[in-house]
């Protein structure tokens, strides 16, 4: 598929004649990427469908507005880590447990997923990663798996880079001490 | 690939493949899926107020009690007193003396009237009061001596 720039995408956007194909194409580009992000964080498939609908639905709403200060990737990146933070927020609620056993409950729920198609190293590791804090899961994942800059991590979880690098490396510790232990 | 970061952590064996599957063309559906709920988003939706039944049956419960107790206080004879009611009451309240109240029920125009200025310059009045004095015996000089 080719490629769109923002630029383009937002200036289609802005003609009601062609809003709804420079939305498709914005959902095409980034429909991926989004999804295994919120996945490494709910686990679940249906959930992070169901979050990744939010995610365009807020973004098709917002996108008028959109000023060009940071790129529509780490603006939709910043969308998806929001409605995975309140999801795992409003489940740990509803089921009034403490944070580390719905962390547990993933984990658990992981090894029955017919949608996981990782061997047991894998399985190891996502594990290892699910016993991470919130934060730092999500830095672990968007470092280590998506390869990302520190300076793009900052924009999307408000956080700045010196803290970001300290998060990342107690993750590693952590992840370290665990699959040793095990 | 190793970044600087990572190169404290042995991952030697660890992948970085993602272990995560999609159900089939599930991908290739998404698109058509939320386009359909931008669409359904966009429709105007009808504003229709919806009551509970409850809420329903309170409220005609509170219109027939309303209507009921406000006919009854506009057309219920009971809330005039009768003159006797009046004079017991006031008599008992010793706001005034008995005779008092009978004159009061009897001439109330007098009464709601008595301003003295109008009396005084009223000459049949005046002889109204002579005659009173005469039919009681009263001389003016029992008068002057009370004074």
């Amino acid at each position: 598929m080719e490629e769109h720039s923002d630029r383009e995408i937002l200036e289609l956007f802005a003609q009601p004649a062609s809003r709804n194909r420079a939305f498709n194409i914005l959902v095409l580009q980034h429909q991926q990427r989004l999804y295994f992000h919120i996945r490494k964080m709910v686990i679940n498939h249906d959930d992070a469908d169901d979050l990744l609908q939010n995610v365009f639905i807020k973004a098709y709403k917002a996108l008028d507005n959109f000023r060009e200060d940071s790129k529509i990737y780490t603006w939709l990146y910043k969308i998806a880590t929001n409605e995975c933070i309140t999801f795992l927020k409003s489940k740990k609620k509803r089921f009034t447990i403490p944070m580390v056993d719905v962390e547990y409950q993933l984990a658990q729920n992981l090894e029955t997923d017919v949608y996981f198609s990782g061997d047991r190293i894998q399985m190891k590791l996502q594990q290892a990663i699910l016993t991470l804090p919130e934060k730092q899961r999500l830095v672990f994942n968007l470092k280590y798996f998506e390869e990302m800059k520190y300076e793009e991590m900052s924009e999307i979880l408000g956080t700045s880079v010196g803290a970001l690098k300290a998060s990342f490396h107690h993750a590693v510790k952590k992840i370290e001490e665990f699959i040793k232990r095990d | 690939m190793k970044t600087e970061e990572t190169s404290e952590f042995d991952f030697e064996g660890m992948p970085k493949e993602n272990p995560f599957a999609v159900p089939a063309g599930y991908f290739d559906r998404f698109p058509a899926n939320i386009a359909e709920r931008i669409h359904e988003e966009n429709k105007v939706k009808p504003r229709i107020l919806f009551l509970r039944p409850s809420t329903l049956a309170a409220a005609a419960v509170f219109l027939i009690i309303a209507g009921v107790l406000g006919y009854r206080y506009f057309t219920d004879s009971t809330n005039e007193l009768t003159n006797e009611e009046i004079s017991t009451y006031v008599y008992q309240e010793g706001i005034i003396d008995e005779v008092e109240v009978d004159e009061l029920i009897e001439n109330p125009h007098f009464a709601l009237n008595s301003d003295t200025t109008t009396y005084q310059n009223s000459d049949t009045e005046k002889t109204e009061i002579q005659n009173y004095l005469l039919e009681e015996g009263i001389e003016d000089s029992d008068i002057i001596n009370e004074l």
